[in-house]
């Protein structure tokens, strides 16, 4: 547990000092920010009755798929590619402990990012007096609830992106891979909705599997006030076989 | 410690598929000894290495590391070797006394221990004072070498295994860096992979020459040129006519094993030898020269036959493709 304490906050410092966490800091309130201001500016013209943030929340697959390729890819790939978790391995850590380090530290950044567009609402009723009274910006309920799916979403998000890491000493491959594998990860509920649509009768099987699939409506649940124990079961579980894979991958490949 | 070891390796094997890495080495290090590991490229040196640090596992065999199974315990020996791989990794964006700091809480070292440790070693490694607070992306391989031996005495192991510890250091790093290892004889035992055998010659009390996964020579500089050279290299240049002596040279097989005209006149020659010995070489000489008048010696030396000798004789004796052609033990006669 020492090391692994050790680990996790030599990791968070090192993302503090890297330039690349501040690049995608940058880029991912670019994003976030360009969205909440288009939401904001949709809601004026067509008023909506789901509150701003709600709107905000159902586009998080795309810092899923941008922001979390970024913060993941360097974690394991960089490590393998200058050689120093050769060296790491030399003092009393296990691999276990190396992974769910880079884990926790870049899962910590990843819900640092999202906890900071809590400004937006706040920045936004300082900026435009009165606009809180015409437009509801923050609801407690519904922010926890989202929140509640970012935190739990992104258990299996960033596991997904640090195996990829692991699986290469290419920091760009990482990102691909990361990329790809979180747009299946993220789709595959829906798709698997379309194929069932288009072929009655002869999928029903998957109908199971693929409620623990559909993110968009456990993020709707979750905003909603509806806690099912089944999406935590499948991000916790997610996470844990991606992590469990990664630590077998750089078991192997200490060495090479 | 078992056997009064600081390693005891014993039939160890490691195969990749079916390509033997490593086949059937024993091998003992006594505490605070500093020996020498040598071998080519790809003759199983690293692989060795790495199954001492525990970072691999053996396919078969027994090592130990000082009362310890590496097979058995792992993780225990990591506190008890300092490994430095070759090329020396290291993050690149922290600076050194964060980077030495966060590896000796990582070796155990706590609270305001690791603040006086890793002082001592960057004073033992002359970087306290220049470059403590550099960013490693920025350092040159003299001194990235330099914090990978600061890593390495850290934890202040009882093994210190270095592969090519002295790779791009000047001429005054690697005096610093010999220094450094004397200083610490028979505090710690040292192993030391390098292709710089002038540099093993003069560090180590023992080399261990290792090629196609087998050791074929484990000594002293002294025992492995007994061993391997059992010849000494003569330089010689005469003045006059040397044709006739030239002639002798090929009869005398039992005293002359090898020998090489470099430049020859009617003025005198220049000939490199190999004799088996050099006081019967010299009485042979002296009755030579009574014999032929006009012809004197100009210069005469004895060649000290170097590590890298011992090197290239032991791993050719290991090759199979030998042929019966009699070739020279030392290098600088062909």
């Amino acid at each position: 547990m020492r090391q692994f304490g050790i680990l996790v906050k030599n990791e968070l410092f090192m993302l503090f000092v890297s330039p690349a966490t501040y690049v995608t800091t940058v880029l991912f309130h670019l994003l976030t920010a360009s969205f909440y201001i288009l939401i904001l500016a949709d809601y004026t013209d067509i008023p909506s009755e789901d509150i701003p943030m709600v709107v905000f929340f159902r586009l998080f697959w795309t810092v899923a798929l941008f922001v979390a390729p970024l913060l993941t890819m360097r974690s394991i790939s960089e490590e393998r590619r200058l050689g120093t978790l050769q060296t790491l391995m030399t003092t009393p850590t296990t691999t276990t402990q190396f992974v769910l380090s880079k884990f926790f530290s870049v899962y910590a950044l990843y819900m640092l990012l999202w906890l900071s567009t809590l400004l937006y609402p706040v920045l936004v009723s300082i900026a435009v007096p009165g606009l809180g009274q015409q437009i509801p910006l923050l609801d407690p309920a519904t922010i926890v609830g989202g929140f509640l799916f970012l935190s739990l979403s992104g258990l299996l998000i960033i596991s997904v992106g640090i195996f990829s890491s692991s699986i290469t000493r290419s920091v760009m491959v990482a990102a691909i891979f990361s990329f790809t594998l979180l747009f299946f990860i993220i789709a595959s509920g829906g798709l698997i909705e379309k194929l069932a649509d288009n072929m009655p009768g002869r999928i029903d099987f998957l109908d199971g599997p693929a409620e623990y699939l559909r993110m968009f409506q456990h993020l709707e649940d979750f905003i909603h006030g509806i806690l099912d124990t089944r999406p935590f079961v499948y991000y916790i579980t997610g996470a844990g076989v991606f992590l469990a894979l990664s630590t077998i991958i750089v078991d192997a490949k200490v060495d090479s | 410690m078992a056997g009064g070891f600081s390693i005891e390796v014993s039939n160890l094997n490691k195969s990749f598929g079916v390509m033997e890495a490593v086949r059937d080495i024993s091998f003992t290090v006594a505490p605070g000894e500093v020996v020498g590991f040598l071998g080519p490229n790809g003759a199983g040196k690293s692989t060795t290495i790495k199954i001492l640090c525990g970072l691999l596992a053996a396919t078969s065999g027994r090592v130990r590391i000082g009362d310890i199974s590496v097979a058995q315990f792992p993780e225990k020996i990591k506190d008890r070797v300092g490994y430095m791989p070759e090329n020396n990794p290291l993050p690149e964006d922290m600076r050194i006394n964060e980077y030495l700091a966060h590896r000796a809480r990582l070796k155990g070292l706590r609270g305001k221990e690791v603040e006086v440790r890793v002082q001592e070693v960057l004073e033992l490694c002359d970087l306290y004072r220049t470059a403590r607070s550099k960013i490693i992306s920025t350092l040159s391989k003299g001194f990235r070498q330099r914090v990978g031996i600061a890593d390495v005495l850290l934890g202040k192991p009882e093994l210190v295994i270095m592969d090519e510890p002295t790779i791009g250091l000047d001429p005054h790093q690697v005096l610093l860096m010999r220094k450094l290892i004397q200083s610490l004889k028979g505090q710690m035992t040292f192993v030391i992979s390098s292709h710089i055998l002038a540099e093993i010659e003069k560090v180590c009390d023992r080399v261990i020459i290792i090629n196609r996964g087998s050791i074929v020579a484990s000594g002293s500089s002294r025992e492995l040129r007994e061993e391997f050279i059992p010849v000494v290299g003569v330089k010689l240049i005469l003045e006059g006519d040397a044709h006739k002596f030239v002639q002798n040279l090929n009869r005398e097989k039992d005293l002359i094993h090898f020998y090489s005209i470099v430049d020859q006149s009617s003025e005198g020659a220049s000939i490199s030898l190999e004799v088996f010995d050099w006081t019967q070489f010299r009485v042979w000489l002296e009755e030579q020269l009574s014999h032929s008048s006009g012809l004197k010696i100009n210069e005469i030396a004895r060649l000290e036959s170097s590590l890298e000798d011992i090197f290239m004789a032991a791993t050719k004796r290991s090759w199979d493709d030998e042929g019966n052609k009699i070739k020279p033990y030392l290098t600088g006669m062909s």
